[in-house]
């Protein structure tokens, strides 16, 4: 690392130190919680919690690019389902197995953002935003059309999950934790700094010498293939992948629990969507008019709690 | 090939554009001066064919219930506008994006609790129909055309001629400079968003005679206005009237060449155009 | 680098933590564990009358929301009226009947969400409902996991009963409903007794579409060779202007027309098709070769009324007038008592499910599955729509719909049909291994 660097990260430790180790601790004691969700024998709460690790890593994933890059991604749909299909063809329809499905899968993720990435990076703020949207939305197209391989509207079922729903949820947090400690140390690292640096000021970045549509690609390909890897625990996970998880208002997920939860830390993903998930699971199971208060909930999210989750907890151990 | 046949199929696919160009000029009117991307736009399109209704059902003369309704959603949006909108214009895309999103899910669940489930249709209007190249022309579709232009002439009237207009230009292109001469943000933004919601109301109004009121309707139109509204160029007037124009007329001549690949079009042509000019066909980066 | 000493308090920080979050997991988790969704074992001997619970629960899951959000509340309304009449007479055994109602909002994932929710969080004994067919094959593939059954009353995919329950051999899924081949093949019977021969399809553009478009074109070549599929049009699921659509298949010059929009988007297809002549079009002496399966759906029915013209040959997965039975004026009557509405078509096959389940759990005096699932191979329902019998390979409810013709009759709030058409569902519905389609040859 060079000098300047290395000035840099010290102030950064001397600053974060405390709320670093809390939140370490906190994350801890979540993921030792949530160990013993399958031992209570409540399945639903087994199938939730899996569901809840999932669309973590989906979350995450997308905050790679938005929180550290700065690029709001309206198309990271087309990654999910781009694995998600991809693990569906090949074990259904083409009797692979499993494990090469999975792999596989995640590797057309890699592929599809790096295809896309090339040709969307150019792009800026809401332009890109739609750039991504047009894809994704066009991928949906081809898998609404090309019935013989994709089913459809109906999708793809039938194909074996590998696990019992015990312990394929223990293999998701396996899979989720590892991932997100991948990309933790991605965005921590030079690479990581430079893009924070590109969303703050580009032009300064370049003038250091640094090509930005090369290290936005990074982060294109990062986000998509962990996004990949949700996609295909996803597919395993209800044994089903249908065009739903295609469509753009699949993209919206992300960006709405990245909101609510603060896209400004890496962990606001994470709490973000296990607030909407339980919320909207609570809602769902009282009223059959769950998207007014849901819908109220994302209103007052926006409007009073803008720094998210994670934004009213800090405020509140600062202000101790 | 009949060249009747195309040129109908033209005529009618003109229709189809002004349907879109009716709904999205509001969007991109409101994109242009508040810099918001209104994804309610579409709950505003239900609301005025919802109001519609309702006022026709009382007073009986559709183009006073028309008018009515569409005003009312005006002033719903003007409401949303001081409420909600209005504290978000110094954030990031993605918030608007989603507090918007959080106003359709309100929206359309009022439409179910005060209108019910169950789809309503008004009574036809404008029926009967002419005859053009040998082929049956609807009334309905010469009336969406005339309705469209219109709309086109009257947002050239008042953005150009109109004092009001005059001063939204003023703010679009220098907000600051605007308020140094002495101008109202909060007065010209509220009022350039209820002008178009009352775009959103009347394209709601406007279709409703040919189709119906529906909980979710908006949600089928909305990313057809997006389209549109990106293709033409955030923003852009000018630019949403003629990809408007592009994407009906795509629609119509794809209904016929290649029926089976109807529903991918637009985004085949929103990807192209994005790839080639990734600020729209008006668009400014 | 710091100390070593610090990092081990460190470890001992995380290690507490863990600890604290185990705990506090296992407290959590503890209370979370419910003790009501004991069923009582199957072991346990139940001698005549006896309670098998305080209340039998079911789970019913529709579209609540959207634009289709009226098709689960036309669901509702059977079910409901289902519920109430049993309690109203002592229950399920002395058991009282509860329903729960869950949005599926069209999506597979969600449905699939509420079916876990509705068996393994509230204890529901049996799960109804479902809309759409990309929705009822992921919820088929988790009921062995749940070990709970599905009826299904709306749903009409033939991969439901055909790939799912014959081929893979998924037993608990059951389909009240009748499939597609109402939509396709009994379709083609009542197009060849009709002079048309140019036939063309408007359809949504999505699986049902293009399942009942093959069926029909399979059949119909079948029984009329000398007919010819001229046109298609595929129009997006919440499609507001028809007319692009309506022209390009007008200018193939068709004297026939099939199809299967329903909901929002048949009215506004009926409307425009109406104002741009594709009724005149197809037009014969006694009445339109335009056949709309669903098009006797109630919400269709009340939006459009007169204004869909006398003549055209529409059906449903039921329809009220039919059969003539004691049974079926009974559920009318009260359908219409309750609700101030005639009966939809998956308002029966709800109000069926629910009854259905009565007799299943009078007649087995159990709540275990293997059991219900023998009881019901081969059963004979005695339903409203007549006498189901519920195929043992396939699990589906074989019972005949007839289709007909349109009329305004001004002593009923909505459109009668006339001139009724049915035929015997053997004779329509495929049969295992499903390699054939009707007319069979044997």
């Amino acid at each position: 690392m060079s000098e300047g660097g290395a000035v840099e990260t010290t102030v950064e430790t001397i600053e974060t130190v405390p709320t670093m180790e809390k939140s370490l601790i906190a994350v801890i004691a979540v993921i030792a919680a949530s160990l013993l969700i399958p031992l209570t024998g409540n399945k639903y709460a087994l199938y939730l919690s899996t569901k809840i690790w999932i669309l973590i890593l989906y979350a995450i994933a997308f905050n790679v690019l938005f929180g550290y890059s700065g690029l709001l991604s309206f198309g990271h749909a087309l990654f999910f389902s781009g694995s998600a299909y991809t693990l569906a063809i090949l074990v259904a329809r083409l009797d692979y197995p499993l494990v090469v499905g999975f792999i596989l899968g995640i590797a057309a993720a890699t592929l599809f953002s790096a295809v896309v990435g090339t040709l969307s990076l150019r792009h800026r703020e809401i332009h890109f935003a739609m750039v991504t949207l047009a894809f994704s939305m066009l991928f949906w197209g081809i898998v609404m059309k090309w019935r013989d391989v994709t089913g459809g509207e109906d999708g793809i079922t039938g194909f074996p999950r590998g696990f019992s729903m015990f312990w394929f949820y223990y293999f998701t947090v396996l899979v989720v934790v590892i991932c997100s400690y991948l990309m933790y140390r991605f965005v921590k690292s030079d690479i990581g700094l430079i893009l924070e640096g590109i969303r703050e000021n580009e032009t300064r970045v370049q003038f250091s010498g640094h090509s930005t549509l090369k290290y936005r690609l990074y982060a294109m390909i990062v986000s998509g293939t962990f996004t990949g890897v949700a996609g295909v625990l996803w597919a395993l996970l209800d044994r089903t992948v249908t065009p739903t998880i295609a469509h753009w208002t699949f993209s919206a997920i992300p960006v709405i629990v990245t909101l609510l939860g603060g896209p400004q830390s890496f962990i606001g993903p994470a709490v973000g969507t296990i607030v909407y998930v339980i919320i909207q699971d609570l809602i769902t199971k009282y009223t059959l008019y769950w998207q007014f208060i849901f819908g109220v909930a994302i209103v007052a999210v926006v409007l009073f709690f803008r720094g998210g989750v994670v934004g009213i907890v800090e405020r509140y151990l600062r202000g101790r | 090939m009949d060249p009747g046949a195309i040129a109908f199929q033209l005529i009618i696919g003109i229709a189809t554009a002004m349907l879109y160009w009716i709904v999205s000029s509001g969007l991109t009117f409101t994109f242009g001066v508040t810099r918001i991307l209104n994804f309610a736009h579409g709950a505003f399109y239900m609301l005025g064919a919802y109001f519609t209704l309702t006022f026709f059902e009382v007073i009986g003369n559709y183009m006073v219930a028309l008018l009515v309704g569409s005003l009312l959603v005006g002033l719903i949006g003007a409401g949303c506008e001081r409420a909600f909108i209005s504290k978000i214009y110094h954030l990031p895309v993605p918030f608007q994006l989603v507090l918007t999103f959080g106003l359709i899910l309100i929206f359309e669940d009022m439409v179910r609790m005060v209108w019910g489930a169950v789809p309503r249709m008004m009574m036809a209007q404008f029926t009967g129909s002419l005859s053009v190249f040998g082929r049956t022309l609807p009334m309905f579709s010469i009336y969406i055309i005339i309705a469209g232009v219109l709309i086109a002439l009257l947002l050239y009237y008042v953005l150009s001629r109109t004092y009001w207009g005059m001063q939204i230009r003023a703010i679009t292109a220098d907000p600051e400079m605007a308020m140094c001469c002495g101008l109202n943000p909060s007065f010209l933004y509220a009022t350039a968003f209820m002008f178009g919601a009352f775009l959103a109301g009347l394209g709601g109004g406007l279709t409703l005679p040919i189709s119906s009121a529906a909980p979710g309707m908006g949600e089928n139109i909305i990313i057809y206005a997006f389209i549109v509204t990106v293709i033409g160029g955030l923003g852009s007037i000018k630019g949403a009237f003629i990809s408007a124009l592009i994407i009906g007329i795509i629609e119509a001549l794809g209904a016929f060449f290649v029926p089976w690949l109807a529903i991918a079009l637009p985004y085949i042509a929103l990807s192209a155009v994005l790839l080639l000019r990734p600020e729209g066909i008006f668009g400014e980066v | 680098m710091p100390p070593e000493e610090i990092s081990r308090r460190d470890f001992l920080k995380y290690t507490a933590a863990f600890g604290a979050g185990l705990l506090i997991g296992g407290g959590v988790g503890y209370s979370l564990k419910k003790p009501e969704v004991q069923v009582v074992p199957k072991e346990a001997p139940v001698v005549g009358e006896k309670k098998l619970k305080d209340t039998i629960k079911i789970g019913h899951i529709a579209i609540f929301s959207g634009p289709f959000g009226t098709y689960g509340e036309l669901q509702k309304r059977g079910s409901q009226l289902a519920m109430e009449e049993i309690n109203a007479a002592g229950g399920i055994m002395g058991s009282k009947v509860e329903i729960i109602y869950r949005d599926s909002a069209a999506k597979p994932a969600e449905a699939v969400k509420q079916v876990r929710s509705l068996v393994e969080n509230e204890g529901c004994d049996f799960i109804i409902g479902i809309d759409s067919s990309g929705v009822v094959l992921g919820v088929a593939e988790v009921m062995p996991e749940v070990n709970k059954l599905l009826f299904v009353t709306h749903a009409a995919t033939h991969r439901l009963t055909e790939d799912l329950v014959y081929k893979k051999g998924i037993k608990e899924v059951f389909r009240l409903a009748v499939p597609v081949y109402q939509d396709g093949i009994m379709a083609a019977f009542i197009a060849a007794q009709l002079p048309a021969t140019r036939w063309a399809a408007v359809h949504p553009d999505y699986e049902y579409g293009y399942a009942s478009w093959e069926l029909f074109q399979k059949t119909l070549s079948k029984l009329r060779p000398d007919v010819e599929f001229v046109a298609e049009a595929w129009a997006k699921i919440g499609t507001t202007d028809f007319t692009p659509y309506i022209s390009s298949v007008m200018e193939k010059k068709p004297d026939g027309i099939h199809t299967v929009e329903w909901g929002v988007d048949l009215f506004t297809f009926v409307r425009q098709a109406k104002q741009m002549g594709l009724f005149d079009a197809v037009k014969y002496d006694g009445g339109y070769a335009w056949i709309n399966p669903m098009g006797y759906s109630i919400d269709a029915m009340e939006a459009l009324k007169t204004e869909y013209p006398e003549g055209c040959w529409i059906s449903g997965r039921y329809v009220w007038p039919y059969p003539d039975t004691a049974l079926n004026r009974k559920f009318v009557k009260a359908h219409l008592d309750k609700w101030g509405h005639y009966p939809a078509y998956s308002g029966e096959t709800s109000y069926t499910a629910v009854y259905l389940i009565k007799k299943l759990i009078e007649l087995t005096q159990t709540l275990d599955i293997d059991t219900h699932i023998k009881a019901l191979e081969d059963m004979v329902v005695y339903s409203p729509a007549g006498a189901r019998l519920i195929r043992k390979e396939d699990h589906q409810a074989v019972y005949e719909v007839p289709y007909g013709q349109v009329k305004h009759d001004p002593n009923y709030p909505i459109p009668v049909l006339e001139n009724l058409k049915a035929m015997p569902a053997q004779m329509y519905y495929k049969k295992p291994p499903f390699d054939e389609v009707p007319p069979f040859t044997k």
